[in-house]
């Protein structure tokens, strides 16, 4: 097996992206061929992640170049100093598997797409392969060719499969991200010369010292890695979303279908905090402290803000849309923090943010497959007439609002945590978030699932094996990392310590 | 006698002209013969062929002369010691990128409707003539042969862009391309004139050292002298504000030509700009791959002190800022890409704000994969207009439904044109801003930053009027009618498929197929764009 021990990240991105193309191949009359090739390609990176992880070596070397594992390295345009280059540290790992994880699940999820059955398939994986590829590249025009290729079918996902209002939605998410790539590419080209032609991440953080010098913009003196450091910001702070970059979100979370949710909420705002951790953080830790007391604002009005106006949604999936904005405020508060704990808590919460919310999509499509809306208010007492689902719901929404023993709890306290020191009022503040968090998934159930039953629905079918299917492995990650977190904090926590170590040293 | 066997002699460098001009000859005299005129097929094979004659006489006689080790410029003399036309690596480059324009130009026009069978041969001889002036517009190093290649290429412009007889549009978008042509065209030459009175010479070379000796730059004469030059070349840009003839022309002319204007005298213009801007009025600061130290000149100068720089440095932005947002409101396929072609001449004087050689290299960069990319989209345009009947891009509705591959090339010429990878539109676009970035980062050069951050911007804008010609082609893409309440369905009347065929689909994927292989293997012509520069400019 010399080709799965030498190329095994190369294969985990690309699987998908030939099972595209083999689609394409498939005759016009055979749905379910396309659907269960879709399955097989996307499953490919899934089986993968058990070498992955069976030959990880957690921890590897004492400063980030040492501890990336897995590199393949070519040249791709010498002309250029581009390279294909790629590899994993305890930092994408986590990423890796959840995009497996998520993307193979929303196939599931995605079986009941009838029309336009090879279309939708072949952009999901090249989707998939845009995903995988940003977390694995350790070449910065690999990154952002990655990045933006990821756009390309979401757009047509949103646009094509999407609610009534996809058309705006789609395009709104596309415009939000690509203004924010841009600033990232103009970032890129100023790091690329400043360190004489060189678009390999592992050697710009090593010169991160050098960006700490003065620059002249029209006549005023900047600090040159802090420009660099907000222009990369804003690129990344519209993929998470931070305030005030998060309007899009609502949109294209209720316009999207219910597998293209799970995929942006589930892997692609991870992509903004694992560009703040990959890119930012080691690059310019001058700026990352000098921005932290910032960050940290942004981060409280994420967490306090988001969960208002969850509370205020009477649309079911526009409610788990602004719970997003609210917990990947948690990932920015510990990543403000900059301390270990709280770094483990921002990557420990970015991958149950992705598990939980994942759930929360699912259930929340399932009931709309069967109501065709997603109006609060028009349910009441479902309890009585889907009680699996209602258990389903419960144990979700649950998990959502960080009860203890499921693994949203742990993640949240660690970021608190990590907080605490540094910021302490402000951690104060945001802990409300929690508050607030459990009344609104709490009103939630009970206004769906508790009370007079809508007669209206006396007949809606209960909630069948295949959305089971894709509901049971994120419970049982959920109620296994709550239990035993150590499973993926040992995997992430020394690649994290030197991370920590190499911003807060300088 | 010696001028004359000099000038036989140097004809060997001018044999793809030559070859141009003897074609020209015989398409026209073939446009006379009624029986000959009818045959498209045939004219086109043969123009194309002509084309590639030139083409291969570019490689022998100006490429690979310049292959050789020390191979210096030479020069078209007229005996008198005033050298009119440069044969370099820039010429045969342009040389080749205009035959292939020309070529394509050529090709997209076998099946058009708007161009008629009995005029078809007028069309290629047309074509051959246009391709000529522009070539004369790359080479020329003299005022008087710049003044008469650019009016070469305007008055077949007008013929060209007048070509459907008894349309009122058409003829509309003749007359008013010539209006604006004479007042632009009376403008350089007041300007040339005035360079003239100052220098005493027309020859481009020469008026470089007459400024350099005498230091005439703070003469408010000479500067308007270059504004007024300025206005010229911008015309043939179409840059803002010399751009107002654009969109009417694109939308009145028939689309094969609208496609190739949208190309290939902007590109000339970029040529011209390149010897009349950055070789005559820049100081050389590389010459024979070696570096000229000048004393508190971080990189080049410009002449004299005459700050041009300046004024393109306004021109790019106001150029793509004003294309971007007219681009935005428009309802006709013609006009949003002549909008969109005005803002991507924005991009491309990007280039020549820089004073390098990477600024000059990504603007050849640049002007490639432009051609290839427009070139596509606006052949996409033309198979919905003629079968369709309507250039309003409400035409291309339901075109994902309907013919899905066109749809797929469309999309992609589109998203290359916004610049997303993996098209070579962000290959080109990673490489001009890539200059700006690079000088930016120099001393006193800190405007190009804010450059660069307008650049970028509008590039994210740009995706809204692209991505508009997307959202049209994707409704009803899952073959519903679709209840929108803003669009009623008794307002669209039921479109005529469009179909393609065989050799179309060739033809769409000469320019797909770039399109993508371009943005992931673009080392190659980054090389050539460093070929054609890797000596003094």
């Amino acid at each position: 097996m010399a080709l799965i021990d030498n190329h095994l990240l190369t294969l985990m991105t690309f699987a998908p992206l030939a099972g595209a193309v083999a689609l394409l191949f498939v005759p016009k009359d055979k749905p379910d061929v396309m659907r269960w090739l879709s399955l097989a390609a996307s499953a490919i990176p899934l089986i993968l992640c058990w070498p992955l992880l069976a030959k990880f070596t957690p921890n590897l070397g004492t400063n980030i170049a040492e501890g990336m594992q897995f590199v393949e390295r070519g040249a791709w345009i010498p002309a250029f100093h581009i390279e294909y280059y790629i590899g994993a540290d305890g930092l994408s790992v986590p990423m890796v598997i959840l995009t497996a994880l998520v993307s193979f699940f929303s196939i599931i999820a995605s079986w009941s797409i009838s029309k336009a059955v090879r279309a939708y398939f072949a952009l999901f994986l090249v989707l998939e392969t845009g995903m995988m590829g940003v977390f694995v590249a350790l070449d910065f025009f690999l990154f952002y060719v990655f990045w933006e290729v990821m756009l390309l079918p979401m757009y047509f996902l949103i646009g094509i499969w999407g609610g009534p209002r996809k058309e705006y939605a789609a395009i709104k998410f596309f415009i939000y991200t690509l203004a924010g790539s841009v600033l990232m590419l103009l970032a890129m080209l100023a790091l690329y010369f400043a360190n004489g032609g060189s678009f390999d991440l592992l050697k710009l953080i090593e010169n991160s010292a050098s960006y700490n010098r003065s620059m002249n913009l029209l006549g005023h003196v900047f600090n040159f890695g802090r420009v660099l450091f907000i222009g990369l910001f804003i690129g990344f702070a519209i993929k998470v979303p931070a305030f005030p970059f998060h309007t899009w979100l609502p949109d294209a979370h209720v316009e999207a279908p219910t597998p293209i949710s799970v995929i942006l909420a589930g892997v692609l705002l991870k992509m903004g905090t694992y560009g703040l951790l990959r890119i930012s953080f080691p690059m310019f830790p001058d700026a990352a402290q000098w921005f932290a007391p910032y960050l940290v604002v942004i981060a409280v009005i994420n967490i306090v803000y988001g969960a208002l106006c969850a509370m205020a949604q009477s649309d079911m999936k526009k409610l788990v849309a602004y719970s997003s904005v609210s917990h990947m405020g948690y990932c920015l508060l510990g990543m403000a923090a900059l301390t270990p704990e709280g770094f483990s808590g921002a990557v420990f919460q970015m991958f149950n943010h992705g598990t939980i919310t994942a759930m929360l999509f699912l259930l929340v499509g399932v009931i709309y497959d069967r109501a065709h809306h997603r109006q609060i208010d028009g349910f009441g007492g479902l309890a009585q007439q889907m009680p699996i689902y209602a258990a389903f719901f419960a144990f979700a929404f649950f998990a959502n609002l960080g009860l203890p023993g499921l693994s949203g709890f742990i993640s949240e306290v660690l970021c608190f945590l990590g907080a605490f020191g540094p910021y302490q009022s402000y951690t104060i503040v945001s802990v409300t978030g929690v508050i607030i968090t459990a009344a609104y998934c709490l009103w939630l159930i009970q206004r769906v699932f508790l009370g007079q039953k809508n007669p209206k629905y006396d007949t809606l079918p209960e909630i069948n094996a295949r959305e089971v299917i894709t509901l049971v492995p994120f419970m049982i990650i959920v109620l296994a990392l709550g239990i035993y977190p150590k499973a993926v904090l040992d995997l992430m926590n020394p690649a994290l310590e030197i991370l920590v170590k190499a911003v807060a040293a300088s | 006698m010696k001028p004359v066997t000099e000038f036989l002699a140097s004809g060997r460098f001018f044999s793809p002209e030559i070859v141009l001009i003897a074609g020209t000859i015989v398409l026209l005299l073939a446009s006379l013969s009624p029986k000959l005129r009818e045959r498209r097929v045939e004219i086109s094979v043969s123009a194309v062929l002509i084309l590639l004659i030139a083409g291969a006489l570019v490689y022998l006689n100006n490429v690979l002369p310049f292959q050789a080790e020390g191979a210096r410029p030479l020069y078209l003399d007229l005996g008198n010691g005033n050298k009119i036309l440069r044969v370099d690596k820039m010429g045969a480059f342009f040389k080749g990128l205009f035959l292939t324009i020309a070529a394509l130009g050529v090709v997209l026009s076998v099946k058009s409707k708007e161009i008629l069978s009995e005029h078809y041969a007028e069309y290629c001889a047309l074509i051959l003539s246009v391709t000529l002036g522009m070539i004369l517009m790359a080479t020329a190093v003299d005022m008087l042969m710049v003044y008469l290649a650019v009016e070469t290429v305007s008055i077949l412009s007008y013929v060209l862009a007048g070509f459907i007889r008894g349309s009122i549009r058409s003829s509309e978008a003749s007359l008013k391309y010539m209006l604006y042509g004479a007042l632009a065209s009376g403008i350089m030459i007041y300007g040339m004139s005035i360079l003239y009175g100052f220098t005493g010479t027309t020859n481009l070379l020469d008026i470089k050292a007459t400024l350099i000796d005498r230091n005439l730059g703070n003469e408010t004469m000479l500067v308007l002298a270059i504004l007024f030059v300025l206005a010229g070349i911008g015309y043939k840009m179409a840059a803002v504000p010399f751009h107002f003839w654009c969109p009417d022309v694109y939308e009145g002319a028939p689309l094969p030509v609208t496609a190739f204007f949208s190309v290939g005298p902007k590109a000339a213009g970029f040529a011209l700009a390149i010897r009349f801007f950055v070789s005559t009025l820049t100081q050389p600061f590389k010459i024979g791959g070696e570096e000229v130290i000048i004393p508190n000149m971080p990189s080049a100068m410009v002449v004299a002190k005459i700050d041009w720089v300046s004024a393109v440095f306004w021109m790019s932005i106001l150029t793509m800022t004003l294309g971007n947002l007219a681009a935005l409101r428009q309802k006709n396929a013609k006009r949003l890409f002549a909008y969109s072609s005005i803002a991507h001449a924005g991009y491309l004087a990007m280039g020549l704000t820089t004073l390098t050689i990477g600024g000059l290299e990504s603007i050849l960069f640049y002007l490639v994969v432009y051609t290839i990319m427009n070139l596509g989209a606006f052949y996409v345009v033309m198979l919905v207009a003629d079968q369709r009947g309507s250039d309003d891009i409400q035409a291309f509705r339901g075109l994902f439904k309907d013919s899905p591959w066109i749809a797929i090339a469309m999309t992609m010429f589109l998203f290359s044109l916004t610049g997303i990878p993996p098209f070579a539109g962000f290959a080109g676009k990673l490489v001009l801003f890539g200059a700006v970035i690079e000088e930016a980062g120099r001393q006193g050069q800190d405007r190009l930053w804010v450059l660069a951050i307008i650049g970028v911007i509008n590039s994210a804008i740009s995706l809204f009027y692209y991505a508009r010609v997307i959202r049209v082609m994707l409704e009803g893409a899952l073959g519903e009618e679709e209840g929108h309440g803003h669009a009623p369905a008794a307002v669209h009347r039921p479109l005529a498929p469009v179909t393609v065929s065989v050799p179309a689909f060739v033809l769409l994927a000469v320019f797909a197929v770039p399109t993508l292989v371009f943005g992931l293997v673009f080392g190659w012509l980054q090389q050539l764009a460093a070929w054609t520069f890797a000596y003094a400019v």
